[in-house]
């Protein structure tokens, strides 16, 4: 297999792995923080 | 009469070339284009005059170790401080309530990369090296900072043409964008409207740029320098605590890193070095890959249509370039073109601070792979 075509073929599931990475990321911490405020306002 | 003539050869008249002067006409072009037509003006302007210093015979604006410009040249750029002290100014301006609101539109951002690499894949095989064609193929992610910094860092002499090339490109999303855009969707599609999405917290936004920083730099290191600034300038911005930080980073910052951002880029571009065949090459290719990053961020929204109960309006897929918020408008314009009702404006910005985010993992994976 030619280095361009490994290159092209990892950046390209580098990117969609890094961006998924981000998405469970971003949920998770939209979870907890409404958890958070969620809880603030029961205090409240 | 004998030391009136050796007093003319010290100026440079008697060295001008015709490269040069071919030179001068493409610098007064860029300055032409930015004044005239405002097209990336804060960049192109700088570019364009520092095109011409560069191509002035005995100045030595660019001699290594003495050159006024090859010092905010290697100082600036070569040692990494100038591309992501603009970072920090973009993480300062950018919201990314609208990412954070609805974020599978993160995966339209990733979507546009796709154009990057087929752009390598075909620059390397037509002849360029593994990190020239890495280089070009950036282009294609519509950002100019990290065009410059993974230029900087692989291939140093094609630096000017892939910048100018880049926010040339930019600059034109609203001309280049719109045919692929009507081509790759029917008028059905395009009148898909957005759900309301729901609300932001503010504890949510303050929380982002940490955990991006994180999942970023421990995914690639190589994108450290740029992806810490970005969420730097965003964290200033959405702690509330640190305005006149923010407001720096966004105003006065910015500015003065973008003159001297522009000036000695424009200056690498030399008669000897960018007089080829392959700045040709460069160029078209650059379209090319702007063009392929529209198409395939359309595509995936297309796809991420087959297997969603709430649809996505593929137009937002080719906001997923990262031409800040041009390429959002640009979405909104052709949107409004179809339905003059539906306001994709706020649903584009999610893919298109996607999109800043993907380039720079994508530029980081070149780096990781080829430095």
């Amino acid at each position: 297999m030619s280095n361009s075509f490994i290159v092209f073929i990892s950046g390209i599931t580098g990117v969609f792995c890094g961006m998924a990475l981000l998405y469970f990321a971003i949920r998770i911490t939209s979870f907890v923080t409404d958890k958070i405020e969620m809880a603030k306002e029961a205090k409240k | 009469m004998l030391n009136h003539f050796a007093i003319f050869k010290t100026t440079g008249f008697l060295y001008v070339t015709p490269g040069m002067v071919l030179m001068w006409f493409i610098g007064l072009i860029l300055i032409y284009l930015a004044i005239a037509k405002d097209y990336e003006p804060l960049l192109l302007l700088p570019i364009g005059f520092g095109i011409l210093l560069a191509n002035l015979p005995l100045a030595g604006l660019m001699n290594p170790g003495e050159g006024l410009l090859w010092r905010f040249y290697h100082y600036g750029i070569q040692w990494e401080i100038i591309p992501p002290l603009i970072f920090l100014g973009l993480g300062a301006l950018t919201d990314f309530a609208p990412l954070l609101a609805n974020p599978r539109l993160i995966f339209l951002g990733a979507g546009a990369q796709a154009g990057v690499y087929i752009t390598f894949f075909v620059a390397h095989a037509i002849g360029f090296t593994l990190p020239e064609a890495a280089t070009i193929g950036i282009i294609g992610g519509a950002d100019g900072p990290t065009t410059i910094f993974l230029a900087t860092k692989l291939a140093p002499q094609l630096l000017g043409t892939c910048a100018v090339a880049a926010y040339s490109y930019m600059a034109m999303v609203p001309i280049i964008q719109p045919p692929i855009m009507r081509l790759m969707t029917t008028d059905k599609e395009r009148k898909i409207r957005m759900k309301k999405t729901r609300k932001v917290t503010k504890l949510e936004k303050l929380a982002f740029p940490i955990v991006s920083t994180f999942v970023v730099i421990l995914l690639v290191p190589a994108a450290a320098p740029l992806i810490a600034m970005l969420m730097l300038g965003n964290l200033f911005r959405e702690a509330g605590v640190v305005e006149r930080l923010s407001k720096a980073s966004q105003n006065e910052l910015m500015n003065i890193v973008t003159i001297f951002l522009g000036l000695p880029v424009g200056a690498t571009m030399n008669a000897e070095t960018f007089l080829q065949p392959k700045v040709i090459y460069i160029f078209i290719l650059g379209l090319f890959a702007f063009m392929v990053s529209t198409a395939t961020g359309i595509l995936l929204a297309k796809i991420m249509n087959i297997f969603s109960k709430r649809k996505i309006n593929p137009l937002l897929g080719a906001a997923g370039v990262s031409a800040v918020p041009m390429a959002a408008r640009v979405v909104h314009k052709v949107g409004t073109e179809a339905d003059k009702k539906n306001y994709l404006i706020m649903y584009a910005m999610g893919p298109n601070v996607a999109g800043v985010i993907g380039t720079v993992i994508a530029a980081g994976i070149f780096l990781t792979l080829l430095s």
